[in-house]
Protein backbone atom coordinates (compact mmCIF):
# COMPACT_ATOMS: atom_id res chain seq x y z
CA UNK A 1 0.00 0.00 0.00
CA UNK A 2 1.45 3.18 -1.10
CA UNK A 3 1.28 6.34 1.38
CA UNK A 4 1.07 10.03 0.49
CA UNK A 5 5.31 10.02 1.21
CA UNK A 6 5.12 7.70 -1.67
CA UNK A 7 3.08 9.60 -3.82
CA UNK A 8 4.93 12.79 -3.24
CA UNK A 9 8.31 11.31 -4.19
CA UNK A 10 6.81 9.97 -7.02
CA UNK A 11 5.14 13.20 -8.15
CA UNK A 12 8.78 15.13 -7.46
CA UNK A 13 10.30 12.58 -9.35
CA UNK A 14 7.99 13.09 -12.50
CA UNK A 15 7.97 17.31 -11.83
CA UNK A 16 11.94 17.27 -12.06
CA UNK A 17 11.96 15.06 -15.28
CA UNK A 18 9.42 17.25 -17.27
CA UNK A 19 11.52 20.16 -15.89
CA UNK A 20 14.42 18.81 -17.40
CA UNK A 21 13.51 18.47 -20.59
CA UNK A 22 11.04 21.66 -20.91
CA UNK A 23 13.70 23.64 -19.75
CA UNK A 24 16.74 21.97 -22.20
CA UNK A 25 14.32 22.74 -25.01
CA UNK A 26 13.01 26.23 -24.20
CA UNK A 27 17.40 27.31 -23.72
CA UNK A 28 18.21 25.35 -27.17
CA UNK A 29 19.79 22.72 -25.20
CA UNK A 30 18.15 19.76 -25.85
CA UNK A 31 20.09 18.39 -28.69
CA UNK A 32 23.56 19.44 -27.01
CA UNK A 33 22.70 17.06 -23.86
CA UNK A 34 20.64 14.88 -26.41
CA UNK A 35 21.33 11.65 -24.69
CA UNK A 36 20.56 13.50 -20.74
CA UNK A 37 17.04 14.50 -21.92
CA UNK A 38 15.93 11.67 -24.00
CA UNK A 39 16.57 9.50 -20.79
CA UNK A 40 14.44 12.16 -18.24
CA UNK A 41 11.69 11.74 -21.34
CA UNK A 42 11.98 7.81 -20.97
CA UNK A 43 11.67 7.86 -17.03
CA UNK A 44 8.97 10.55 -17.45
CA UNK A 45 6.97 7.81 -19.23
CA UNK A 46 8.42 4.73 -16.82
CA UNK A 47 6.94 7.20 -14.38
CA UNK A 48 3.68 7.66 -15.80
CA UNK A 49 3.71 3.58 -16.94
CA UNK A 50 4.28 2.21 -13.38
CA UNK A 51 1.40 4.60 -11.68
CA UNK A 52 -0.74 3.46 -14.25
CA UNK A 53 0.26 -0.19 -13.58
CA UNK A 54 -0.09 -0.01 -9.79
CA UNK A 55 -3.61 1.71 -9.94
CA UNK A 56 -5.02 -1.15 -12.48
CA UNK A 57 -2.70 -4.23 -11.41
CA UNK A 58 -1.62 -3.34 -7.78
CA UNK A 59 1.49 -2.94 -6.12
CA UNK A 60 2.34 -6.50 -5.63
CA UNK A 61 0.89 -7.63 -8.75
CA UNK A 62 3.24 -9.96 -11.32
CA UNK A 63 1.98 -7.64 -13.98
CA UNK A 64 3.76 -4.00 -12.30
CA UNK A 65 6.51 -6.39 -10.98
CA UNK A 66 6.90 -7.19 -14.86
CA UNK A 67 6.82 -3.94 -15.76
CA UNK A 68 8.86 -2.33 -13.24
CA UNK A 69 11.94 -4.63 -13.29
CA UNK A 70 12.57 -4.78 -16.73
CA UNK A 71 11.33 -0.90 -17.51
CA UNK A 72 14.31 0.06 -15.26
CA UNK A 73 16.74 -2.44 -16.74
CA UNK A 74 16.22 -0.67 -20.21
CA UNK A 75 16.00 2.15 -18.62
CA UNK A 76 19.82 1.50 -17.19
CA UNK A 77 20.79 0.60 -20.63
CA UNK A 78 19.02 4.21 -21.38
CA UNK A 79 21.46 5.92 -19.17
CA UNK A 80 24.44 3.96 -20.46
CA UNK A 81 24.06 6.30 -23.57
CA UNK A 82 24.14 8.99 -21.25
CA UNK A 83 27.74 8.47 -19.72
CA UNK A 84 28.59 8.12 -23.44
CA UNK A 85 27.48 11.38 -23.73
CA UNK A 86 29.24 12.81 -21.36
CA UNK A 87 32.39 10.82 -22.52
CA UNK A 88 31.94 13.16 -25.63
CA UNK A 89 31.49 15.86 -23.92
CA UNK A 90 34.56 15.38 -21.91
CA UNK A 91 36.68 14.33 -24.91
CA UNK A 92 35.51 16.68 -27.02
CA UNK A 93 38.19 19.25 -27.21
CA UNK A 94 40.66 15.95 -28.06
CA UNK A 95 38.36 15.49 -31.55
CA UNK A 96 38.05 12.15 -30.25
CA UNK A 97 34.45 11.67 -30.89
CA UNK A 98 34.54 8.91 -33.36
CA UNK A 99 36.41 6.89 -31.23
CA UNK A 100 33.61 7.87 -28.48
CA UNK A 101 31.05 6.43 -30.96
CA UNK A 102 32.90 3.56 -31.76
CA UNK A 103 33.16 2.44 -28.12
CA UNK A 104 29.75 3.21 -27.59
CA UNK A 105 28.48 1.09 -30.68
CA UNK A 106 30.40 -1.90 -28.95
CA UNK A 107 29.08 -1.33 -25.68
CA UNK A 108 25.68 -1.25 -27.16
CA UNK A 109 25.72 -4.87 -28.92
CA UNK A 110 27.87 -6.34 -26.04
CA UNK A 111 25.48 -5.92 -23.73
CA UNK A 112 22.66 -7.16 -25.92
CA UNK A 113 24.75 -9.88 -26.49
CA UNK A 114 25.39 -10.73 -22.41
CA UNK A 115 21.76 -10.03 -21.68
CA UNK A 116 20.79 -12.18 -24.30
CA UNK A 117 22.80 -15.12 -22.85
CA UNK A 118 21.75 -15.02 -19.77
CA UNK A 119 18.01 -14.37 -20.86
CA UNK A 120 18.60 -17.32 -22.35
CA UNK A 121 20.12 -19.28 -19.96
CA UNK A 122 17.64 -18.68 -17.29
CA UNK A 123 14.37 -18.29 -19.21
CA UNK A 124 13.08 -21.45 -17.30
CA UNK A 125 13.73 -19.27 -14.21
CA UNK A 126 12.63 -15.51 -14.95
CA UNK A 127 12.57 -15.05 -11.67
CA UNK A 128 12.19 -12.10 -8.61
CA UNK A 129 15.40 -12.98 -7.49
CA UNK A 130 16.99 -12.94 -11.42
CA UNK A 131 15.87 -9.21 -12.47
CA UNK A 132 17.19 -7.88 -8.86
CA UNK A 133 20.64 -9.61 -9.77
CA UNK A 134 20.31 -8.52 -13.45
CA UNK A 135 19.82 -5.16 -12.28
CA UNK A 136 22.28 -5.17 -9.62
CA UNK A 137 24.86 -6.01 -12.59
CA UNK A 138 23.50 -3.75 -15.00
CA UNK A 139 24.15 -0.73 -12.46
CA UNK A 140 27.44 -2.43 -11.41
CA UNK A 141 28.38 -1.39 -15.12
CA UNK A 142 27.29 1.60 -15.50
CA UNK A 143 29.31 2.25 -12.20
CA UNK A 144 32.53 0.95 -13.71
CA UNK A 145 31.91 3.25 -16.97
CA UNK A 146 30.86 6.34 -15.00
CA UNK A 147 34.17 5.70 -12.70
CA UNK A 148 36.46 6.03 -15.62
CA UNK A 149 34.82 8.59 -17.05
CA UNK A 150 35.67 10.37 -13.79
CA UNK A 151 39.31 9.41 -13.70
CA UNK A 152 39.39 10.92 -17.20
CA UNK A 153 37.52 14.22 -15.93
CA UNK A 154 40.72 14.35 -13.23
CA UNK A 155 43.07 13.57 -15.27
CA UNK A 156 42.12 15.77 -18.22
CA UNK A 157 41.75 18.65 -15.75
CA UNK A 158 37.98 19.23 -16.94
CA UNK A 159 37.13 22.48 -15.92
CA UNK A 160 33.43 23.11 -16.33
CA UNK A 161 31.24 22.71 -13.52
CA UNK A 162 28.54 21.59 -15.31
CA UNK A 163 29.73 18.93 -16.83
CA UNK A 164 31.51 17.84 -13.75
CA UNK A 165 28.31 18.17 -12.10
CA UNK A 166 26.52 15.72 -14.22
CA UNK A 167 28.90 12.92 -14.35
CA UNK A 168 29.12 13.08 -10.17
CA UNK A 169 26.03 13.00 -9.82
CA UNK A 170 25.00 10.23 -12.15
CA UNK A 171 27.79 8.62 -10.36
CA UNK A 172 26.42 8.80 -6.85
CA UNK A 173 23.07 7.22 -8.59
CA UNK A 174 24.61 4.62 -10.04
CA UNK A 175 26.95 3.68 -6.92
CA UNK A 176 23.75 3.95 -4.87
CA UNK A 177 21.37 1.97 -7.00
CA UNK A 178 24.04 -1.17 -7.17
CA UNK A 179 24.79 -0.65 -3.69
CA UNK A 180 20.79 -1.27 -3.26
CA UNK A 181 20.60 -4.09 -5.49
CA UNK A 182 23.42 -5.76 -4.33
CA UNK A 183 21.83 -5.44 -0.11
CA UNK A 184 18.62 -6.58 -1.91
CA UNK A 185 20.19 -9.45 -3.16
CA UNK A 186 21.95 -10.18 0.01
CA UNK A 187 18.99 -9.35 2.37
CA UNK A 188 16.17 -10.04 0.27
CA UNK A 189 13.89 -9.43 3.47
CA UNK A 190 15.01 -5.77 4.45
CA UNK A 191 12.19 -3.48 4.17
CA UNK A 192 14.66 -0.49 3.36
CA UNK A 193 16.02 -1.54 0.00
CA UNK A 194 12.58 -3.04 -0.92
CA UNK A 195 10.79 0.11 -0.59
CA UNK A 196 12.24 3.25 1.33
CA UNK A 197 15.62 3.70 -1.08
CA UNK A 198 15.07 2.68 -4.64
CA UNK A 199 12.30 5.78 -4.89
CA UNK A 200 14.68 8.49 -2.72
CA UNK A 201 17.82 7.31 -5.22
CA UNK A 202 15.58 7.76 -7.90
CA UNK A 203 14.83 10.96 -7.85
CA UNK A 204 18.27 11.78 -7.02
CA UNK A 205 19.46 12.27 -10.25
CA UNK A 206 16.29 14.57 -11.98
CA UNK A 207 16.79 16.50 -8.66
CA UNK A 208 20.60 16.52 -9.21
CA UNK A 209 20.38 17.19 -12.95
CA UNK A 210 17.73 19.98 -12.99
CA UNK A 211 19.55 21.80 -10.55
CA UNK A 212 22.96 21.72 -12.46
CA UNK A 213 21.31 22.71 -15.82
CA UNK A 214 19.40 25.62 -14.13
CA UNK A 215 21.30 26.82 -11.96
CA UNK A 216 25.36 26.29 -13.31
CA UNK A 217 25.17 28.05 -16.23
CA UNK A 218 27.61 26.34 -19.30
CA UNK A 219 30.67 28.92 -19.26
CA UNK A 220 31.15 28.41 -15.37
CA UNK A 221 34.67 27.24 -14.30
CA UNK A 222 36.32 25.83 -11.57
CA UNK A 223 39.73 23.66 -11.49
CA UNK A 224 39.51 20.11 -10.63
CA UNK A 225 42.72 20.87 -8.69
CA UNK A 226 40.70 22.18 -5.95
CA UNK A 227 38.74 18.50 -5.64
CA UNK A 228 41.57 16.98 -5.33
CA UNK A 229 43.56 19.44 -2.29
CA UNK A 230 41.42 22.17 -1.35
CA UNK A 231 43.39 24.53 0.78
CA UNK A 232 42.50 25.95 4.12
CA UNK A 233 40.96 29.73 4.32
CA UNK B 1 26.42 -14.23 -3.12
CA UNK B 2 30.23 -13.78 -2.95
CA UNK B 3 29.86 -11.58 -6.16
CA UNK B 4 26.95 -9.45 -4.78
CA UNK B 5 29.07 -9.00 -1.51
CA UNK B 6 31.80 -7.32 -3.41
CA UNK B 7 29.63 -5.13 -5.72
CA UNK B 8 28.26 -3.92 -2.21
CA UNK B 9 31.68 -3.05 -0.77
CA UNK B 10 33.04 -1.55 -4.16
CA UNK B 11 29.63 0.66 -4.54
CA UNK B 12 29.58 1.81 -1.01
CA UNK B 13 33.17 3.02 -1.40
CA UNK B 14 32.59 4.49 -4.69
CA UNK B 15 29.19 6.31 -3.51
CA UNK B 16 31.49 7.68 -0.71
CA UNK B 17 33.72 8.77 -2.90
CA UNK B 18 31.51 11.04 -5.51
CA UNK B 19 29.54 11.96 -2.66
CA UNK B 20 32.81 13.66 -1.35
CA UNK B 21 33.89 14.61 -4.89
CA UNK B 22 30.28 16.14 -5.39
CA UNK B 23 30.12 18.05 -1.90
CA UNK B 24 33.63 19.45 -2.17
CA UNK B 25 32.47 20.50 -5.84
CA UNK B 26 30.41 22.82 -3.82
CA UNK B 27 32.41 23.98 -0.93
CA UNK B 28 35.34 25.00 -3.42
CA UNK B 29 33.23 27.48 -5.54
CA UNK B 30 32.22 29.11 -2.19
CA UNK B 31 35.71 29.21 -1.18
CA UNK B 32 36.37 31.42 -4.40
CA UNK B 33 34.33 34.51 -2.96
CA UNK B 34 35.26 36.74 -0.69
CA UNK B 35 33.20 37.35 2.73
CA UNK B 36 31.60 41.12 2.79
CA UNK B 37 32.65 43.47 5.60
CA UNK B 38 29.23 43.67 6.68
CA UNK B 39 28.34 39.43 6.29
CA UNK B 40 31.71 39.04 8.76
CA UNK B 41 29.78 41.74 11.32
CA UNK B 42 26.83 40.25 10.95
CA UNK B 43 27.95 36.76 11.61
CA UNK B 44 30.35 37.52 14.43
CA UNK B 45 33.75 36.30 12.40
CA UNK B 46 36.65 37.30 13.06
CA UNK B 47 39.89 36.94 10.81
CA UNK B 48 40.28 34.76 7.63
CA UNK B 49 38.73 31.63 8.19
CA UNK B 50 35.95 30.35 9.97
CA UNK B 51 36.06 27.47 12.39
CA UNK B 52 34.02 24.03 11.40
CA UNK B 53 32.09 24.85 14.69
CA UNK B 54 30.31 27.72 13.64
CA UNK B 55 29.11 25.91 10.97
CA UNK B 56 25.70 24.80 12.84
CA UNK B 57 25.14 28.55 14.13
CA UNK B 58 26.02 30.08 11.28
CA UNK B 59 23.17 27.69 9.35
CA UNK B 60 20.70 29.08 11.84
CA UNK B 61 21.47 32.61 10.85
CA UNK B 62 20.90 31.61 7.21
CA UNK B 63 17.59 30.22 7.69
CA UNK B 64 16.31 33.11 8.88
CA UNK B 65 16.81 35.20 5.70
CA UNK B 66 14.90 34.10 2.23
CA UNK B 67 16.23 31.97 -0.15
CA UNK B 68 18.49 33.55 -2.71
CA UNK B 69 18.89 31.70 -6.29
CA UNK B 70 17.61 28.31 -5.21
CA UNK B 71 20.88 27.87 -2.43
CA UNK B 72 19.12 25.93 -0.46
CA UNK B 73 19.63 22.31 -2.72
CA UNK B 74 23.73 23.67 -2.16
CA UNK B 75 22.97 24.51 1.19
CA UNK B 76 21.20 20.86 1.83
CA UNK B 77 24.70 19.43 0.08
CA UNK B 78 27.04 20.96 2.19
CA UNK B 79 24.90 20.66 5.82
CA UNK B 80 24.98 16.38 4.48
CA UNK B 81 28.89 16.80 4.15
CA UNK B 82 29.44 18.44 7.21
CA UNK B 83 27.47 15.83 9.25
CA UNK B 84 29.45 13.01 6.97
CA UNK B 85 32.81 14.75 8.34
CA UNK B 86 31.53 14.44 11.67
CA UNK B 87 31.17 11.14 11.38
CA UNK B 88 34.42 10.66 10.37
CA UNK B 89 36.07 12.88 12.40
CA UNK B 90 34.55 10.86 15.49
CA UNK B 91 35.26 7.44 14.36
CA UNK B 92 38.58 7.59 12.76
CA UNK B 93 39.88 10.95 14.75
CA UNK B 94 41.19 8.72 17.66
CA UNK B 95 42.96 6.52 15.42
CA UNK B 96 43.79 8.35 12.43
CA UNK B 97 45.14 11.69 13.39
CA UNK B 98 45.37 12.73 9.42
CA UNK B 99 42.12 11.95 8.75
CA UNK B 100 40.79 13.88 11.57
CA UNK B 101 42.85 17.43 9.80
CA UNK B 102 41.26 16.87 6.90
CA UNK B 103 37.61 16.53 7.98
CA UNK B 104 38.68 19.38 10.54
CA UNK B 105 39.65 21.26 7.47
CA UNK B 106 36.88 20.75 4.98
CA UNK B 107 34.59 21.10 7.56
CA UNK B 108 35.73 24.92 8.26
CA UNK B 109 35.47 24.92 4.39
CA UNK B 110 31.95 23.87 4.70
CA UNK B 111 31.04 27.06 7.12
CA UNK B 112 32.70 29.36 5.08
CA UNK B 113 29.98 28.55 2.46
CA UNK B 114 27.56 29.02 4.98
CA UNK B 115 28.66 32.34 5.76
CA UNK B 116 29.25 32.86 2.03
CA UNK B 117 25.14 31.83 1.69
CA UNK B 118 24.87 34.37 4.53
CA UNK B 119 26.41 36.96 2.72
CA UNK B 120 24.35 36.31 -0.31
CA UNK B 121 21.10 36.14 1.62
CA UNK B 122 21.78 39.65 3.54
CA UNK B 123 22.47 41.65 0.24
CA UNK B 124 19.99 39.92 -1.34
CA UNK B 125 17.20 40.71 1.69
CA UNK B 126 18.70 44.36 1.62
CA UNK B 127 17.60 44.90 -2.30
CA UNK B 128 14.31 43.69 -1.18
CA UNK B 129 14.16 45.95 1.99
CA UNK B 130 15.18 48.66 -0.60
CA UNK B 131 13.19 47.90 -3.53
CA UNK B 132 9.72 47.60 -1.55
CA UNK B 133 10.20 49.42 1.30
CA UNK B 134 12.34 52.48 0.35
CA UNK B 135 11.23 52.18 -3.28
CA UNK B 136 14.38 53.00 -4.77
Amino acid sequence: MLGPLDYFVWILGLALEVFVVVFSVTRRQFLRYLPLNLYMLADAMFTVGSFYFVMHYGLQSLAYRYFYYYGDSLLTILLYFCVLGLYQHVFEEMEASKYVRAASLMLLVGTALVSFVIVRQSQDHLTGRFVVELSQNLYFVGLVLIYILWGAVMKLRETRMRVIQLVLALGIYFSAYSATYALRNLFPGLVLVRTILPPLVGTWLPLAWAYTLWRVPEETRLATAQLAASHAR
Amino acid sequence: MIMAGVILVVSLYLLTLFFVSYCRLQVAAGRRVDLSDSAREAAGIEGQGVSGEEFQRLRKLVDLCPETNGDAYKLGAVRAYHAFLGMVQMLFGPMIPAAAAWATNERSGCAYYAAVALDARIAHTRRIYERDFLGQ
